[in-house]
């Protein structure tokens, strides 16, 4: 699977179309993080972290464990309000935002646990996430008018759409708690998708994941970046992440250590010591 | 578990089967006191259902209930009695409606309290939200006890008009039989029902339920929480005053204990233990808890039903969480599926690569 | 000035016993976060056991403080371990209406043995009110407030200052930590839930000379307790006291000065306006909300 169906292309491709060869340069990163600095408590999570992600790429945001990844994500996202520092999405600010106002400029994010809605069954957990692609009020749902009646049917349509993207439509109407842990995952990302973004944060998408499982979320993710979406991912799978990203940030101790394509990351000392630590030196003993 | 896939417009034959039943009672049974008692209990339906909206399917712990209840009961009230008081800068004199439009104003007002109390009360979550819902029910209760004014405090409000209906060649004719009673009722709770299920879904339904479920995945997907809680509270709120307006035009009489707390345990008994989070659920909570009563008027003394109550709602609790009707609907589920998976053998799960 | 000097009289005594409903119910909760509905009705259990030991077993007033704690500090081990241990902590909801219903069963069956007549319980000391300038008040509300003194420094040191006190906001701060650490869990849920309602039980029993007792004191009571934790901020014992002193000197003058129907409204009024303004209460440091 290597194309993205022009349906569900339709469905899941922002406003924005895909910019020509050379024109991403010029044009403002899909998302700029300055200066943030987020002070928990008193411990620092991050240090003045800056980097962009210019759109249309994949970007992957990687570092040991506590190194601030998801703190990242939660201050991008809206879920947490950063200490010092500006978030810029598409060249707006967007610092301190709510979540769902966030989500509605075009910014959508998984999570890594608990990534989808129990109760509701397969179909109903994408119908939500297409929340925003309806605007049925309270009076055509009550009176069931025409209007409110056709865009429930669009809406199914494009939910089947996602759901087949993802594989997932032989347990459309099975409660998503039911699914397996990497059907869950898919789910996740079928929520995501639906939600039209035109920047997608997915948190550690890959966690827990088989190789084969693995490999079609490379395709996948490409898929989605290939119709116009740009990505921010934060993954260890070193395997997924040096394969299929354009660019790399690291970040040990709140701080960036390096940025760079993944073949420079691979070389980068700081890195390797960063998370081989002093077991490196042990090793070469 | 809750399935809420509607596969397009399927004819609700059950419902119109129960609708007619229901609707058929008077016909075959003139018992007026048992009509009587199915009207209340066809408003305490009324009522669970609205508050099945906030807590079932919204999922907030809302314990002030009785307050759009008795609210919608005394605005019904003094708008069809009408009222004057003597406030210290003027004199406001209201002289009576006709008691549709005090209907119709009754379940504005209630509205209104519902969007006053949800813009307020959902700054604060979880714990804190309780105290305050049971507070602003608390604060309702000592007004209409203390503002003898407006309220007429403990010596009550009546002589409430009844409901009416205006039918051609006949006229308006009041509607002061158990019958019409009945089915003025039944005819608001079919209504409630419908409206409801309509709410719940739809688009709106869903984001309801998605901030029940997992309230931070349902703002990445750009679910504003305060505007969806909102709506809850309003359409719950405007509903449970439509219940205290048909109660205050059937019983006629309308006091502060209206407002008491045991009254809102009441409907949150009906809804836990029907079921929260279905339609059926509140329903047959109503039923039973409307029931019971009456039931056991003449073995048990209040004081022993309620502890009966309380040890059933703890009992549902800690047993059978979800309810009557999800664990029915399981039973049946269960007993479907394992005829299917013996007609057709196994089936091999699909491979997602 | 002579008014204002006994509203402030009278708030002062108004403020031990508030303190006292606060602080029970701060351990439950503030420390384990269960919405704890039964509260007033281990209140109103210590009230009615005062009255069956004083007026129908005939025991000093004295004596039947000290019972009253022991009767509630075993019915509330008992609801703990009966109800509580099986469910999960975290799912408030449920906590809450299970919590609810073991409400309605106290308070019925209350109402069943005893009937709905309210019930008197002599006070221990003389009717005569201590005359102090143009203040005046009675004895048991003096005592009370001495009371209210002894225990709430007696609790304080058992938290801050014992091991078990520690052990005890171990647990709540961080149950798996605490357990691996050794301390025994379940056993601290218990003890800390029974603390609270021995308190509850001991307050109840020292206002059942001041207030009359029946089934229902418990409803007014358990409401005006969270009124005192929310406004004292949640988990803070010393939140709990202030907050019993902000509610009975806003209720004290508020009844004095604007209207006496509305007084116990001004307490749920002040909930309102708190959660509203400052959901972290007026004294507690930086808390999350909810």
């Amino acid at each position: 699977m290597s194309a993205v169906p022009l349906e569900v292309a339709a469905v899941v491709t922002a406003p924005v179309s895909p910019l020509p060869l050379g024109a991403a340069e010029a044009a403002p990163d899909a998302l700029r993080l300055d200066g943030i600095t987020m002070n928990i408590s008193g411990l620092i999570a991050l240090s003045e972290v800056s980097f962009g992600v210019p759109r249309g790429r994949i970007v992957s945001l990687i570092g040991p464990n506590g190194a601030g990844k998801t703190t990242a994500f939660n201050v991008i996202s809206g879920y947490m309000r950063p200490t010092r520092g500006q978030v810029s999405l598409f060249g707006e600010q967007v610092t301190a935002w709510a979540p769902e106002r966030i989500a509605q400029k075009g910014l959508v994010r998984t999570f890594q646990r608990t990534s989808v809605f129990n109760a509701c069954s397969v179909m109903d957990n994408v119908l939500t996430a297409l929340h925003l692609q309806g605007s049925a009020g309270v009076a055509g749902i009550l009176w069931r008018s025409r209007r409110a009646r056709a865009e429930e049917e669009a809406l199914r349509a494009k939910a089947a759409g996602i759901i087949d993207f993802v594989k997932l439509s032989a347990r459309a109407d099975e409660p998503a708690v039911s699914l397996s842990y990497g059907e869950q995952r898919l789910l996740g990302v079928g929520i995501a998708m639906a939600a039209r973004p035109q920047l997608l944060l997915l948190d550690e998408p890959a966690a827990g994941l088989n190789p084969s499982e693995s490999d079609a979320f490379k395709e996948l993710i490409r898929a989605i970046r290939d119709a116009g979406t740009t990505i921010l991912l934060v993954e260890h799978d070193m395997h997924v992440v040096m394969s299929i990203s354009d660019h790399i940030v690291v970040l040990n101790h709140g701080q960036v250590i390096a940025t760079g394509a993944p073949h420079e990351i691979q070389h980068d000392a700081e890195v390797i010591r960063a998370y081989l630590g002093s077991g490196m030196k042990r090793a070469k003993k | 578990m809750i399935k809420l896939s509607a596969r397009g417009a399927v004819f609700p034959w059950r419902g119109l089967a129960c609708a007619l039943l229901l609707a058929s009672l008077p016909l075959w049974c003139r018992d007026r006191y048992i009509l009587s008692v199915a009207t209340s209990i066809g408003i305490f339906v009324i009522a669970a259902i609205s508050l099945n909206l906030l807590l079932g399917y919204t999922g907030q712990l809302s314990l002030g209930h009785a307050a759009f209840f008795g609210i919608g009961a005394y605005t019904s009230a003094l708008l069809s009695l009408g009222f004057d008081l003597d406030l210290k800068f003027a004199k406001l004199v209201v002289a009576p409606k006709p008691v549709w439009i005090a209907f119709i104003g009754a379940v504005i007002v209630s509205g209104i309290s519902g969007w006053l109390i949800g813009k307020l009360a959902f700054r604060v979550r979880g714990a804190y939200f309780v105290v305050v819902t049971i507070s602003f029910a608390q604060v309702s209760r000592l007004v209409a006890l203390n503002w003898v004014d407006l309220t007429e405090g403990p010596m009550a409000l009546n002589s409430i008009p009844p409901l009416s209906l205006w039918l051609p060649g006949v006229g308006v004719m009041p509607l002061v039989t158990k019958a019409a009673k009945y089915w003025v009722v039944l005819v608001f709770g079919i209504i409630s029902y419908l409206a409801v299920a309509r709410l719940v879904r739809s688009r709106i339904g869903r984001a309801l339920i998605a901030l029940r479920e997992n309230e931070s995945l349902a703002r990445s997907v750009g679910i504003s929480v305060t505007h969806y809680l909102v709506i809850a509270s309003i359409a719950s709120a405007a509903i449970a005053g439509t219940a205290g307006a048909l109660y205050a035009h059937n019983v006629q009489i309308v006091d502060p204990d209206v407002f008491l707390f045991v009254y809102t345990v009441t409907m949150v008994i009906m809804v836990i233990v029907g079921g929260k989070g279905t339609l059926a659920g509140p329903v047959v909570g109503g039923i039973l808890f409307g029931a019971f009563p009456e039931v056991l008027r003449d073995y048990a003394r209040p004081e022993v039903q309620w502890i009966i109550y309380g040890v059933a709602m703890i009992v549902i609790l800690v047993f059978l969480p979800e309810g009557i009707v999800p664990a029915l609907s399981r039973l049946r589920f269960w007993r479907a599926r394992t005829a299917v998976v013996s007609a057709t053998g196994p089936t091999l799960a699909g491979k997602n690569a | 000035m002579d008014q204002f000097l006994q509203h402030l009289a009278n708030a002062a005594a108004l403020s031990g016993t508030y303190a006292l409903l606060g602080i029970g119910l701060t351990l439950v909760f503030g420390i384990m976060r269960v919405v704890n509905f039964t509260h007033g009705e281990f209140y109103a259990l210590g009230a009615y056991s005062a009255y069956g030991l004083v007026v129908l077993l005939k025991l000093d007033f004295f004596t039947s403080l000290v019972l009253a704690a022991i009767i509630g500090f075993a019915f509330g081990s008992v609801v703990e371990y009966v109800l509580l241990r099986r469910r999960k902590l975290s799912d408030i909801d449920g906590v809450m209406l299970i919590m609810i219903g073991m409400m309605i069963v106290m308070q019925n069956t209350e109402q069943l043995i005893w009937g709905g007549v309210a019930k008197l319980v002599p006070s221990p000391f003389s009717q005569e009110p201590l005359v102090w300038g143009a203040v005046s008040i009675a004895p048991i509300r003096v005592f009370v407030v001495c009371a209210a003194l002894v225990l709430l420094g007696g609790f304080y040191l058992l938290i801050e200052r014992t091991r078990l006190g520690t052990a005890m906001r171990a647990t709540f701060q961080d149950r798996d930590a605490a357990a691996m650490m050794g301390v025994n869990v379940s056993a601290i849920y218990t003890l800390t839930f029974a603390l609270g309602a021995s308190l509850a039980s001991v307050a109840g029993a020292l206002l059942a000379p001041i207030f009359v007792v029946n089934p229902t004191m418990g409803d007014l009571a358990s409401l005006k307790a969270f009124a005192i934790v929310i406004l004292g901020g949640l988990g803070n014992l010393v939140g709990a006291a202030l907050g019993g002193i902000a509610l009975a000197i806003v209720e004290e003058f508020g009844a004095g000065y604007i209207s006496t129907d509305y007084r116990d409204a001004l307490g749920f009024l002040v909930i309102l306006l708190v959660l509203l303004v400052r959901p972290q209460g007026l004294f507690a440091a930086k808390e999350r909300i909810g």
